[in-house]
């Protein structure tokens, strides 16, 4: 309750100066931003006062702070414990009909606000009102009016206290002002013993807030500001470097803050709010030093005004106690006058802006770092829409935080499905290329094996497979896989990965900061102590990633480990921005080589159900799981793993395709969905570089002539992939291993297509992805693979054409269907209209 | 600080805050404190009937420590920024 | 290697730290908990999940005083702040 003291200094000689203290203190109240002042004071009072009153006890408030306690025993003397009954208004509800008519007033000051805290009144629970509920409920029988149970208005809540002053005011002033002489501009004095009503309160503020706001608040500021500083300055530790901010938060380089476009943000809203509250400070020397004279209030006016309600009688020892507490506060005044006008407002801003700077701290990006990048990306994706499309909206891997916040649309998940359409009209290009390539020279043996076929005839004949010989490929591009025998160790177990990650990350946040602080491209020295600081933190990472480990070091291997959580799936694409392109290779050779170990191939989520409700809750939720692996696969590392094959030549793509062919049987892996999409950006990549060697007009390269033998050894590697596909060619189709894996009445409505059409859709959807695939295949494939490729197809073929014309299909779904086969027929040079 | 940065980014959205009283407020976040202090405006309240004394209300403030929830949109919330900013927050913690 | 997942944790906040961007277990005070993907926590173990799922168990009493057995609420939430003050314990989930 140091609050009381601010006010004293204004009123040195009066004997009302305590009650019209109060009304001084809640004046500076009122001259603030009623809205804001009440939001935060009002919630600070319930508990924790020195929390929320700190900020405004800065300059206004006067302060409620643990230092001036020691003060209140000068102040208020032995008074103390009278005083303190007043108070605590719950502890001693004193009758309204004894001298001091007071009640009403004070205890609506500290009652909880109607408005701020609904809540406490309803629960019981609600432990942190507990104490203001009890205090109103002691209070509510004694309160002779209840003004302010119906009050909702901030302005009567403020006002409200303004009743105290007659309360504090009765004997001393009725002692030294024996007869104030009441100004006709008054209000009629109320008749003793009369508590006034709401309305007399309220006329009695409006007439006093004016004078007491300029007379009282810069006093209470001298006072109390000294011990503001001192703790302020005993707080700060580095005060020269607090001091020189100008904005609470300087930005560095282009820093978000400084752009326009954040005025609405909430980072600009938030400085409003600061603003309003400290809004005395805000308005800085103006207000401050307006009526920084210690004056003492104009005019008597101001003395007459807290006029008892009803004059109290006390005793002679009791005046003069009281008189002598005056004396005694006089004199602490005067002592303390000194002090006045030591700040200057250029102390006060300083203060304001030490205040400020905790909150909003001199480099936004390590305290205030997601707001700034988030308002950044924001900004960003903003512009971009506004342009229009923009290049591509979303990049993998732009920025910083690759802007992705948004729920998963589908079980695809957002970034899935576009790694998928990318892949996919990848896909399209060659079998468009390929198709016109293809008219040219003759279909007829294609189309003889599929031509004029009906359900039931099944009289194209099957070429004999050609059973793969001894081509085995023996190039490993990535020579650095060293395949040491003997040492062998467990795989990592999840903390350690999980730790090993965190790391990582790290890692990567400190290589992401360093290279935004890339120094002005002049400094030449710099820059190159730049780049030796960003390689070591490279060759760090690299070291961390485990890749060189020996290959078969253990199951999983060290990285496969890494990269199976969807942390470490999520930091892929990072990491492949920093890594030199001969590691990123070797990175991916070892991916490929490990493929199998990787949880979304090795644990691929079971073929879908026609009727989840046939699967148990467990088997249910391990589905869903391993789906959102699957995603989060497709979505993050697929779309690396694309951009790194991109950058290779024939002769790695070839190699790429040999290691999983040696290492893993491709089947296997051709039937998961991250399989799919490896497989389906080597063979494009392999393809288009075959078709055309014409430089990429963006990444003109030299040595952009495929050489034969490259050609040759692809070609190689190719059919001894095909062919150890051909036989499984069917069970690569989710529909047709759903449809082996149904039991029950599942297998029904798999067989017969009657499953919900958007199901059905979604199963089109990933469908697509393997008819993709036999695209690629069929566009890489010799002419008599291709032969081989259409028979061991046809059925599948066959089917899909017909379901689609079934009538039971959605035309929506048959389309899907119809554009699925084709993707395959097209490429090579067939069309599904020529089915019958 | 970070999860007064990451309020910061949720004003002007439509969030709701459940209260330990079980009461659970709808509106939008107009400005939020470091001490995580709320303010809401066009306030509607989940359970009307259990809480009429909340009818009238339009706007409020609520304490930060009496929030138990605050439930928001997933869209407002970029994961991998917020996951790196914890990273970092923790790093200075260290220091 | 094999020690390098205890070198470096030097407070249990650094264990939490390990769960970032994976599925976490958090019990609550009034016989709560929530499971969800944790995306951040600071030093008050204010905690940011998505994909949440809330567990209640709630113990109802008959009107003589009586326990009933106790009964379980759930509710799915996509992205949720609690408030650190609630928190009992955080830990991974068993995968």
């Amino acid at each position: 309750m140091s609050g009381f003291f601010g006010f004293d200094t204004s009123l040195p000689e009066r004997g009302g100066q305590r009650g019209g203290g109060g009304q001084q203190q809640f004046s500076g109240f009122q001259a603030s931003n009623v809205d804001e002042t009440f939001a935060l004071g009002g919630a600070g009072e319930e508990e924790d006062l020195a929390v929320y009153t700190w900020g405004e006890g800065g300059m206004g408030g006067g302060g409620l702070l643990e230092g001036g306690d020691e003060l209140n025993d000068e102040t208020f003397g032995d008074d103390l414990g009278e005083i303190s009954n007043n108070f605590q208004f719950s502890s001693q509800p004193a009758p309204a009909s004894t001298a001091k008519g007071k009640i009403a007033s004070t205890q609506s000051r500290y009652k909880p606000k109607p408005v701020s805290d609904p809540f406490a009144f309803s629960e019981d629970d609600f432990y942190s009102s507990r104490p203001t509920k009890k205090t109103t409920t002691a209070k509510a029988p004694s309160r002779p009016k209840p003004p302010t149970a119906q009050s909702g208005s901030v302005e009567n809540l403020w006002n409200k206290p303004a009743v105290s002053s007659p309360a504090w005011g009765t004997a001393p002033s009725s002692m030294t002002k024996p007869t104030p002489p009441p100004s006709a501009s008054y209000p009629s004095q109320p008749p003793p013993g009369h508590i006034k009503s709401l309305e007399e309160i309220e006329a009695e503020m409006a007439q006093m807030a004016i004078p007491s706001t300029s007379a009282a608040a810069p006093t209470q500021q001298k006072v109390l500001s000294l011990e503001e500083i001192e703790k302020q300055m005993v707080e700060q530790i580095e005060p020269p470097r607090q001091a020189t901010p100008q904005q609470p938060a300087p930005p560095r380089e282009a820093t978000p803050t400084q752009v326009p476009g954040l005025a609405g943000s909430g980072y600009a809203s938030q400085q409003a709010l600061l603003d309003s509250m400290f809004p005395e400070l805000g308005k800085g020397p103006s207000s401050a030093l307006g009526g920084s004279t210690p004056a003492f209030p104009p005019g008597p006016r101001q003395e007459g005004q807290p006029q008892p309600p009803h004059p109290p009688q006390p005793s002679p020892e009791e005046l003069a106690r009281m008189e002598e507490l005056h004396k005694r506060i006089t004199s602490k005044i005067q002592s303390m006058a000194k002090y006045n006008n030591l700040m200057g407002s250029s102390d006060k801003d300083f203060i304001t802006r030490i205040q400020l700077s905790q909150l909003a701290t001199a480099d936004p990006y390590t305290s205030d770092f997601y707001a700034q990048v988030f308002s950044a990306l924001k900004r960003r994706r903003m512009i971009a829409e506004g342009q229009g499309d923009g290049p591509t909206v979303v990049q993998v891997g732009a920025g910083m935080g690759l802007g992705v916040g948004g729920p998963v649309g589908n079980r695809f998940g957002k970034m899935g499905q576009n790694t998928m359409t990318k892949l996919s009209t990848q896909v399209k290009k060659l079998v468009e290329n390929r198709a016109q390539h293809q008219k040219v020279t003759n279909t007829a043996a294609l189309q003889g094996a599929l031509g004029r076929v009906t359900r039931g005839n099944a009289a194209a004949p099957r070429p004999v497979l050609a059973i793969p010989t001894s081509n085995k490929p023996e190039n490993r591009p990535a020579s650095q896989l060293n395949q040491q025998t003997g040492i062998h160790r467990a795989a990592l177990t999840k903390k350690q990965v999980m730790f090993a990650l965190e790391e990582l990350y790290d890692a990567i946040l400190e290589l992401e900061q360093m290279r935004r602080e890339a120094p002005p491209p002049t400094a030449m020295e710099e820059i190159e102590i730049w780049h030796a600081k960003c390689q070591a933190k490279v060759d760090i990472i690299w070291r961390r990633l485990m890749v060189m480990e020996p290959l078969d070091i253990s199951n999983p291997h060290p990285f496969i480990s890494l990269i199976n959580p969807i942390k470490g799936q999520k930091l892929f694409p990072r990491l492949l921005r920093h890594l030199p392109h001969t590691q990123s290779i070797t990175l991916l050779s070892l991916l490929i080589a490990t493929y199998t170990q990787l949880d979304v191939v090795s644990r691929a989520p079971p073929p879908p159900v026609a009727d989840a409700s046939l699967l148990t809750k467990a088997d249910r939720l391990d589905r869903a799981k391993r789906e959102a692996e699957t995603d989060n696969f497709l979505q993050f590392v697929i779309p690396g793993v694309d951009m790194i094959i991109n950058r290779c030549g024939l002769g790695l793509v070839a190699g790429m395709l040999a290691i999983s062919a040696q290492r893993s049987e491709v089947w296997r892996v051709a039937a998961t969905r991250p399989g799919v999409a490896l497989y389906t950006a080597l063979l494009s990549k392999a393809q288009s570089l075959i078709r055309s060697p014409t430089p990429d007009p963006m990444n003109p390269q030299p040595n952009q002539q495929v050489d034969p033998a490259e050609l040759e050894q692809w070609s190689k590697t190719f059919t001894y992939f095909l062919h150890v596909l051909l036989p499984h060619l069917n069970d690569l189709f989710p529909s047709s291993v759903a449809q082996k894996a149904a039991f029950g009445p599942g297998a029904y409505l798999i067989g017969g297509d009657a499953v919900s059409d958007r199901e059905g859709q979604e199963m089109e959807r990933r469908e697509a992805e393997v008819w993709g695939f036999v695209a690629v295949l069929a566009v890489n494939a010799a002419e008599e693979d291709q032969t081989n490729l259409v028979a061991a197809l046809r059925e599948k073929i066959l089917h899909t054409v017909q379901s689609s014309r079934h009538p039971n299909v959605s035309p929506a779904r048959a389309e899907m269907k119809l554009r699925n086969v084709n993707m395959f027929l097209n490429g090579l040079g067939l069309d599904a209209s020529m089915i019958e | 600080m970070l999860i007064f940065s990451f309020f910061k980014t949720l004003t002007d959205q439509v969030i709701t805050v459940e209260l330990k009283n079980d009461l659970s407020i709808t509106g939008t976040l107009k400005s939020v404190d470091q001490f995580l202090n709320i303010r809401l405006d066009g306030i509607s309240v989940e359970d009307p009937e259990r809480h009429p004394h909340m009818l009238a209300v339009k706007n409020c403030f609520i304490r930060g420590s009496v929030v138990r929830y605050v439930r928001m949109a997933a869209r407002s919330v970029d994961t991998t920024l917020l996951e790196d900013a914890t990273r970092r927050e923790a790093k200075e913690a260290k220091k | 290697m094999d020690d390098a997942a205890n070198t470096g944790i030097s407070e249990p906040l650094d264990l939490v730290k390990l769960s970032l961007g994976e599925r976490v277990f958090i019990k609550l005070r009034g016989d709560r908990t929530v499971t969800g993907l944790l995306h951040a926590y600071d030093a008050h173990m204010n905690v940011v999940l998505s994909q949440v799922e809330e567990t209640i168990h709630i113990v109802d009493v008959t009107e003589d005083g009586n326990p009933l057995p106790p009964r379980i609420e759930k509710r799915n939430l996509e992205m949720l702040f609690v408030r650190g003050d609630g928190v009992i314990l955080i830990s991974p989930t068993q995968q």
